[in-house]
């Protein structure tokens, strides 16, 4: 890891003392406030998150840690799992900050996606789809049957068949990306270069092609795990209509934006937010896909329009912000007593999930004669894993019941685990790759410098 | 989809027009200073007589109508936070002097009209009352009278003077607020002194400012900037309002150390006054849906009383004025009439009032305070032309000319 930032030691102090009173405050708040009052604890837990994981980032800049895993932190101690300074009642109520910056995820990770650079990387990309969610699909549901036998999965009380739809479904789950860790290392890195460009378009195509696949599987293991049912279509019907209809929508979305954007240009921040909580709620409303729908719409104005720098400027202001609490609260939610519980078989899954990756990774770049960046590094991207994967996760077990809190407490654990580790391996792939922007500094810093003379 | 959702979109509109209405000369085509006639809208489209807006929508809004009434007392602060000239000093505390003045009558005329009106209340409730009513109509706002200065581009003696009178005239209400909300606490801060109670209020406000100070540093980066402020202003509310105590108030603290100590308050400045008016506006459309006459009725005979007492102190004030200063004397003793234009300051207070007190107490203050704004709202900016006529500090009496580039609420 790259160590060592252009902060001053005055600066560093001041952000340790700072952060030292701000748990400090929070901790005298929690044993004297009365129990209850969610509305000023919600507004105190996005408070401390928002100032902790600013402060902690940039400490944490030192060790050249990346700002997502300061935030997860803060997120983690704050949480209902170490310090208790943010309850679960108040990690839920804090949804809505989800909703908010998902929107801005795929807005910005559409915006991201010039013609240019795809034509660039479409062919790395497209193999490597094929490799990671389709080859990689079938080895990690192996995985997953394999670890089943050893660890006992399901007490013995699952079928063979039954397994083996597990272990698909699993498969499914396990090609699955972060978008939202992905923008945030690349925003705060502002990395340029083979290794950003693939990372960012084969993630975002990836959400589509594991929706499609998610759809395909769900068909497939019906039988499988429902005795009696049979394969049908309709399902697809659904998802063909919910693809279609995103697409439309996030279009017309991106090109009312376009010209809002040319002809007025003001108050972006505020129209950003009308997009992320309202806009957000329509889609939902008339069953389309909200991240689809703002995915076309930032790629829509990028491709489509000479809006795009600005849009894409007006969005990184806002997601600043919103992303602190955003993966505060994603560290906040983790269950660290089920990842106790659960460590050695999610363990073994991720390793399991991380050669698998690397592997044919390795493969898919030889394959298309890559740039070495990419032949060493390509992987670096694709270990981490969200909201998505959670997302898909509650999908599978509300379709199969019968599969209980099993399956979810095992997703719950991989993702904890895949979203402390994967962002810190992309930044020090960024690193090593030399894609950083060294202007101004390593990272992109979340606070000014209490500069001193030296600073001119 | 919920109402609720409906209802967050016309407040992102509101915000909207009021982040586009923010400099001077659209101000004036949007209406008062203080975008208090969002308040009377909010009424209107409430539950009491369109039904627009239901009153549960109001009650999810509450968190916002907290954070948003912290972050104008922030504002408030910030614009307060400026060191006065040494020749200026005088007239500043002698502002200081004649607001604590009037909400000490205040205080008594309220009291007098609750002890004749509403006979049923406690002697407890009849002082918060009294003296949140004090709180809500003893100060105005700089900003409140630079809405009709300078829309006048007007220059002389008496308009800064009365900008001098009212530059730390705030400090009076914050501080009956601080009082009257560390009154209560809650959780184990009840057991505190009240001494004790207003230290913690008083001391989360100037550690938070400070570190804010601090860490903002000497290079300013405004976007970098925005998530720390954000993130002091949220956690010093919810703290605040946590322990019982009053979030304005710190808030109010918070701004005041951040302007006179920070070496970048101008451009702190710069990034936050302007959206005092975005965020002005939706919280008066709900604090408007919100008011609920019917709760208690003898609220609006306290009003009106509270109006006229009003009108009575200013009249005080004014004739101390024109007394003691050369500057008043060609206004005559009407000139602090001007004062009763409060700004959104006493918005945020009067909703921050209601929500801690909450019951019977909470909405009438609210109700009283919500008349008592729009009436200063009105009466002020029309009181105060006619001074700066009669003093000759409008060059043509009548005819607004265009405001000059330095714009209201802007920095020092």
């Amino acid at each position: 890891m790259k160590a060592g930032s252009s902060a001053t030691p005055t600066t560093r102090i001041v952000q340790a003392l700072a952060l030292a009173v701000a748990f400090g405050f929070a901790l005298a708040g929690s044993h004297l406030a009365p129990d209850g009052s969610s509305a000023a604890d919600a507004i105190t837990a996005v408070g401390f998150l928002l100032l902790g994981g600013t402060l902690l980032s940039e400490l944490l800049e030192i060790v050249g840690l990346p700002h997502l895993s300061a935030y997860l932190i803060v997120g983690i101690v704050a949480g209902p799992h170490v310090l208790h300074l943010v309850s679960h009642s108040t990690v839920e109520r804090l949804s809505p900050i989800n909703t908010l910056a998902l929107a801005l995820i795929a807005l910005a990770g559409g915006a991201e996606l010039r013609m240019s650079t795809l034509r660039a990387v479409a062919r790395s990309v497209g193999f490597a789809l094929l490799l990671q969610c389709g080859i990689g699909m079938v080895l990690m549901a192996g995985v997953f049957f394999g670890l089943a036998q050893v660890f006992n999965y399901g007490g013995g009380t699952y079928s063979t068949l039954t397994l083996v739809g597990t272990a698909i479904l699993w498969g499914v789950l396990a090609v699955s990306r972060s978008p939202s860790a992905c923008l945030g290392i690349l925003t705060q890195t502002r990395a340029k270069g083979p290794l950003s460009s693939f990372s960012l378009a084969f993630i975002m195509s990836s959400d589509v092609v594991v929706v499609v696949l998610m759809a395909g599987a769900l068909m497939l293991v019906r039988p499988l795990i429902l005795p009696g049912e049979s394969i049908s279509l309709a399902d697809f019907n659904v998802l063909g209509h919910e693809l279609l209809g995103s697409i439309s929508m996030g279009t017309t979305l991106g090109l009312l934006l376009s010209v809002y954007l040319r002809f007025v240009g003001k108050n972006l921040s505020l129209i950003l937010l009308a997009l992320g909580f309202v806009a957000t709620e329509f889609v939902r409303y008339v069953h389309m896909d909200p991240l689809l729908s703002f995915l076309t719409a930032g790629f829509v104005v990028q491709n489509l329009t000479n809006q795009g720098e600005k849009l894409l400027h007006t969005v990184e202001n806002v997601s600043s912000t919103v992303f602190v609490v955003f993966f505060a609260t994603a560290g906040a939610h983790l269950d660290l007593e089920l990842l106790q519980q659960l460590w050695p078989v999610a363990a073994s899954l991720c390793l399991g999930r991380a050669v698998v990756t690397y592997g044919l990774a390795r493969a898919s770049a030889r394959l298309t004669k890559d740039a070495p960046t990419l032949q060493t590094w390509s992987w670096s991207g694709l270990v981490s894993q969200a909201g998505l994967t959670l997302g898909l996760s509650v999908v599978i077990v509300r379709t199969f019941p019968q599969l209980g809190q099993s399956f979810s407490s095992l997703a719950i654990a991989t993702v904890a685990i895949n979203e402390m580790i994967g962002p810190v391996l992309f930044k020090v792939a960024l690193d090593r790759a030399g894609e950083v922007d060294q202007s101004g500094g390593p990272n992109r810093p979340s606070m000014p410098d209490l500069a001193t003379d030296s600073h001119a | 989809m919920s109402g609720t959702v409906g209802l967050l979109f016309g407040l992102l509109l509101l915000s909207y027009v009021g982040n586009a209405a923010s400099g001077p000369r659209l101000q004036r085509l949007f209406g008062l200073a203080s975008g208090a006639e969002y308040v009377l809208l909010g009424f209107v489209l409430g539950p009491v007589v369109l039904g627009v807006i239901q009153r549960s929508w109001t009650e999810t809004f509450t968190p916002m109508m907290l954070m948003g009434s912290a972050w104008l007392g922030l504002v408030a602060g910030l614009d307060c936070g400026r060191a006065p000239k040494q020749q200026a000093l005088g007239r500043v505390l002698l502002g200081v002097v004649l607001t604590a003045f009037v909400a000490v009558g205040m205080g008594a005329a309220t009291w007098g009209a609750l002890h004749l009106l509403a006979t049923e209340l406690t002697d407890s409730e009849r002082l918060r009352l009294s003296a949140g009513v004090a709180a809500l109509t003893c100060a105005t706002t700089q900003h409140a009278l630079r809405w009709t200065i300078s829309g006048f581009h007007c220059r002389g003696l008496l308009s800064n003077t009365l900008l001098d009178l009212s530059q730390a005239s705030l400090l009076v209400p914050v501080v009956i607020l601080s009082v009257l909300e560390s009154g209560g606490g809650s959780g184990k801060v009840a057991a505190l002194s009240l001494p004790a109670r207003l230290g913690l209020e008083v001391g989360a406000g100037v550690v938070l400012g400070g570190l804010g100070a601090l860490l903002l540093g000497r290079e300013f980066r405004r976007d970098e900037s925005w998530g720390l402020l954000l993130g002091l202003a949220l956690f010093g509310t919810g703290i605040c309002s946590g322990l019982g105590l009053s979030a304005v108030g710190a808030l109010f603290t918070l701004g005041l150390v951040l302007g006179l100590c920070s070496s970048h308050r101008d451009e702190i400045r710069a990034m936050l006054l302007p959206t005092e008016r975005p965020v002005v506006l939706p919280i008066a459309l709900l604090a408007g849906a919100w008011i609920d006459p019917g709760a208690y009725p003898a609220a609006v005979w306290v009003a009106v009383v509270v109006v006229l007492a009003r009108g009575l102190m200013e009249l005080l004030r004014g004739s101390i004025l024109f007394a003691s200063l050369r500057a008043a004397r060609g206004a005559g003793p009407w000139v602090a009439l001007s004062f009763t234009s409060a700004g959104s300051f006493t918005l945020a207070a009067c909703v921050e009032l209601a929500l801690q007190a909450g019951g019977t107490v909470g909405k009438s203050l609210f109700v009283i305070g919500c008349i008592v704004l729009l009436v200063g709202e009105v009466v002020g900016p029309m009181m105060l032309r006619r001074a700066l006529v009669r003093a000759g500090d409008i060059p043509d009496a009548g005819i607004p000319s265009v405001p000059p580039p330095s714009s209201v609420g802007g920095a020092s």
